[in-house]
């Protein structure tokens, strides 16, 4: 199992650079040695997905680094309202985890990705308390941080995270 | 001729986006429409006249797949030409979506992309 | 008349006119051409961000990408380009291997100038960029041809 995880942990971080890059325009760099972020100063996104396998993503970005987040997205130079902030950092997560799924099950299988929403911080301890992350991935922003979290709801009978192999 | 577009995606700034790069295409543009999920869009078409969809997959209320299920099945929407703009990586779906005539462009996109969509939709040459 | 552009530089021209740029690596190389006009620009871009040296930027803008874009598309406009019209056209930003990954200059210098046309809501016509290839880019702007080779 530490393989898959390993695997999926590169995953993430491969789709979320590729992501942010051509979405948001930004650059990050992997800060594995570090620390999970103060999520105290940060917002948090989170987003359910069923299929294959289940669970969450989150995603926690520096509040810091959220009016450019969403002045970028949106190519504009105007300042940004919160909920226009919020909405981009939906979005963003949204888009990370449509794109890592099938990265990680292959392109056979079908998942629905639910409506992300933006984590009251109350939430996020609770979550972070109660069970071990599948895999995270820590990025340095130009002005801020970013983690991504995988949870894996409890696995049925032949429900793994291994790469689907490809049929004969 | 300018056309009337609906843009169906539970994102505003993700319509924001989808909105802009239409307008850096230089096409003749005219009305546009935004709908938050695929109820919203079907509502949307009923009340409006509008040439091309633009619509995600994920959504609540109703998915872009059922909303495209019903347009096709309606013989006022039927024609009109699809772009699914989504992540979708599932292969079955995809195939789905191109047997009922829609386009398919991946999220993240390039406002490039959606261009070079645009124009093979409506069969205009590279220079035009 | 032929134009030279150096690394860190850029020049515009008129019907007429070629400009060349050699040995375009990591670099950006982007032109800008109205093709009704015939006037059009060339900007060898070395670096992403001025921020990384703001006084360099100051007195050069063309070194860097975030400056150096608007700095071309201004002087194309003060020659009589229209926005309207405007074709842009991007080459260079490779990746070569073995490079420090960590830098990764190319990949950046590409996606700051993504931001910058996005936020100006300008297209790429075209792209030849990436790979591990130095270019040659010459510029025709009698005819707004671009040549790129390696």
């Amino acid at each position: 199992m530490t393989d898959q995880i390993a695997e999926a942990k590169e995953t993430i971080y491969q789709v979320a650079e590729d992501v942010l890059e051509k979405l948001a325009f930004l650059f990050s760099f992997r800060e594995e040695e570090r620390g999970p972020m103060d999520y105290g100063s940060a917002v948090v996104a989170s987003v359910s997905f069923t299929g294959q396998f289940k669970g969450r993503l989150l995603m926690a970005v520096s509040s810091e680094m959220l009016p450019e987040l969403a002045a970028n997205m949106l190519g504009i130079e105007e300042e940004t309202s919160p909920e226009e902030q919020r909405d981009a950092l939906k979005e963003l997560i949204n888009v990370i985890c449509g794109n890592l799924l099938p990265e990680i099950a292959g392109r056979k299988q079908l998942f629905n990705v639910n409506t992300p929403r933006i984590l009251p911080s109350g939430e996020i301890e609770a979550i972070i308390s109660d069970k071990n992350p599948a895999a995270t991935a820590k990025l340095a922003l130009e002005e801020g941080q970013c983690d991504l979290i995988l949870y894996l709801d409890d696995a049925g009978p032949g429900v793994s995270l291994e790469p689907e192999t490809p049929e004969p | 001729m300018a056309i009337n577009i609906l843009i169906v995606d539970d994102s505003a700034v993700m319509r924001a986006m989808i909105l802009k790069s239409l307008r850096m295409t230089g096409l003749d543009i005219g009305e546009t429409y935004q709908a938050g999920n695929g109820q919203e869009g079907l509502e949307a078409l009923n009340d409006n006249w509008v040439d091309m969809v633009i619509v995600d997959i994920n959504m609540p209320v109703m998915n872009g797949e059922e909303m495209i299920g019903q347009m096709r099945e309606n013989p006022a929407t039927a024609d009109i030409p699809i772009v699914v703009i989504s992540t979708e990586g599932s292969e079955a779906r995809l195939e789905r979506l191109r047997e009922k005539g829609a386009a398919f462009i991946h999220k993240p996109f390039t406002p490039e992309t959606i261009r070079d969509t645009m124009r093979t939709m409506l069969h205009l040459e590279e220079n035009d | 008349m032929k134009h030279i552009v150096l690394v860190g530089n850029m020049k515009v021209g008129k019907e007429g006119d070629t400009i060349v740029t050699y040995a375009l690596g990591t670099s950006l190389g982007l032109i800008a051409y109205d093709p009704v006009a015939k006037v059009g620009g060339l900007l060898h871009a070395m670096l992403p961000l001025s921020k990384s040296d703001p006084k360099k930027a100051e007195a050069n803008p063309c070194i860097f990408v975030d400056t150096g874009v608007p700095r071309l598309l201004e002087e194309v406009y003060n020659l009589g380009g229209e926005k309207s019209r405007l074709v842009v056209k991007a080459t260079g930003c490779s990746r070569p291997e073995g490079d420090n990954e960590m830098f990764k200059i190319g990949e950046k210098n590409y996606a700051v100038l993504k931001k910058i046309l996005w936020k100006n809501n300008i297209l790429l016509e075209t792209e030849d960029v990436g790979g591990a290839a130095n270019r040659t880019v010459q510029f025709n702007v009698s005819t707004g041809e671009l040549s790129v080779t390696s």
